[in-house]
């Protein structure tokens, strides 16, 4: 034989029973996991992206509400070692660093007849603490 | 059954909610082209099955940049040839078959062992000369004898022009001729 046209033209391949319906359910349940893993991917970044946005809106809340925020935060970056003690005063900090103490009031210089004794009390209390720590 | 169109599998998988479905009526429609496309190419039901899942999750992954400009059934027919071409040229390295003559070898006997062939020695034979014929040409050979695919649509598959892919398709006839002469 040597002419193709002599020859019937047919489908010389046989498959496994059940080939097509088997090959159809394997590819689909791939596809499936693939779409699950994708929704799952697109979950964690919007996750993540949401975490970010809101830690980064309580870190700009704390900058703007942190009290005495006018340049006086340099200051306490600048001074703040660790053994720094804050001393507040209402809405007002007073640095003492290293044990050293500063006034927070200046008694010499001050008219002491206008000097409200309420608060005069408190630093004073508040002084007579650190000497305990030091 | 109504035939399945390929609008409608475009229109369910350009959208999200539908996508899955559409894909589903497009596994059903082109399944047994795919394989078959493949098999010719490939030759043993194992390898056409792989390439077959890889073809189809590859069609799932990029049927959204399909833009037309062929039908679905050449832009499917076309990752197939790809695909097939790939593993082949794997498959080669692979076996580490050097010689023509070794190549011979190696395809008579895997036809002959094939467990999923026609028993009809003709076909069977037939087979045998296909496999013999170089990748590529075999690919235009078996998209034109079986599928009867017309050669502009082939152009779009392998690029060149309609002149050189019946030459190809030619010369491809004189060598089975000659196989089928000898055998």
């Amino acid at each position: 034989m040597k002419n193709l046209n002599e020859i019937k033209k047919e489908n010389p391949f046989l498959v496994p029973d059940g080939y097509f319906d088997q090959l159809e359910s394997e590819v689909m349940s791939k596809v499936r996991a693939e779409q699950k893993r994708i929704h799952h991917r697109r979950i964690y970044t919007i996750s993540v992206a949401a975490a970010a946005i809101v830690a980064l809106l309580v870190a700009i809340n704390i900058w703007i509400f942190l009290p005495n925020n006018n340049g006086q935060n340099t200051e306490l970056a600048k001074e703040g070692s660790e053994s720094s003690i804050l001393l507040a005063s209402g809405n007002d900090y007073e640095l003492l660093s290293n044990g050293e103490t500063l006034p927070a009031v200046d008694f010499e210089n001050s008219d002491l007849d206008n000097v409200d004794y309420q608060i005069l009390d408190y630093y004073s209390d508040e002084m007579s603490q650190l000497d305990l720590l030091y | 059954m109504e035939p399945i169109k390929d609008q409608d599998i475009l229109d369910l998988f350009g959208q999200e909610k539908t996508k899955e479905q559409g894909f589903n009526l497009l596994v059903k429609k082109y399944k047994q082209e795919i394989y078959y496309s493949i098999r010719h190419l490939v030759f043993s039901h194992e390898d056409a099955n792989d390439i077959s899942q890889n073809v189809l999750i590859k069609i799932w992954k990029h049927l959204d940049q399909f833009r037309g400009d062929a039908g679905l059934k050449t832009w499917i027919k076309k990752i197939c040839v790809n695909e097939s071409l790939t593993f082949l040229e794997r498959k080669k390295k692979m076996l580490n078959i050097i010689d023509e003559e070794g190549y011979n070898d190696y395809i008579t006997k895997t036809v002959a062992e094939d467990r999923f062939l026609s028993s009809d020695k003709i076909q069977q034979l037939l087979e045998q000369a296909i496999q013999l014929l170089p990748e590529k040409q075999r690919a235009v050979f078996t998209l034109r004898y079986y599928d009867e695919m017309p050669y502009e649509e082939m152009t779009k598959i392998f690029g060149g022009s309609e002149g050189g892919l019946k030459a190809s398709y030619h010369f491809a006839v004189q060598k089975v001729e000659e196989f089928l002469s000898k055998h």
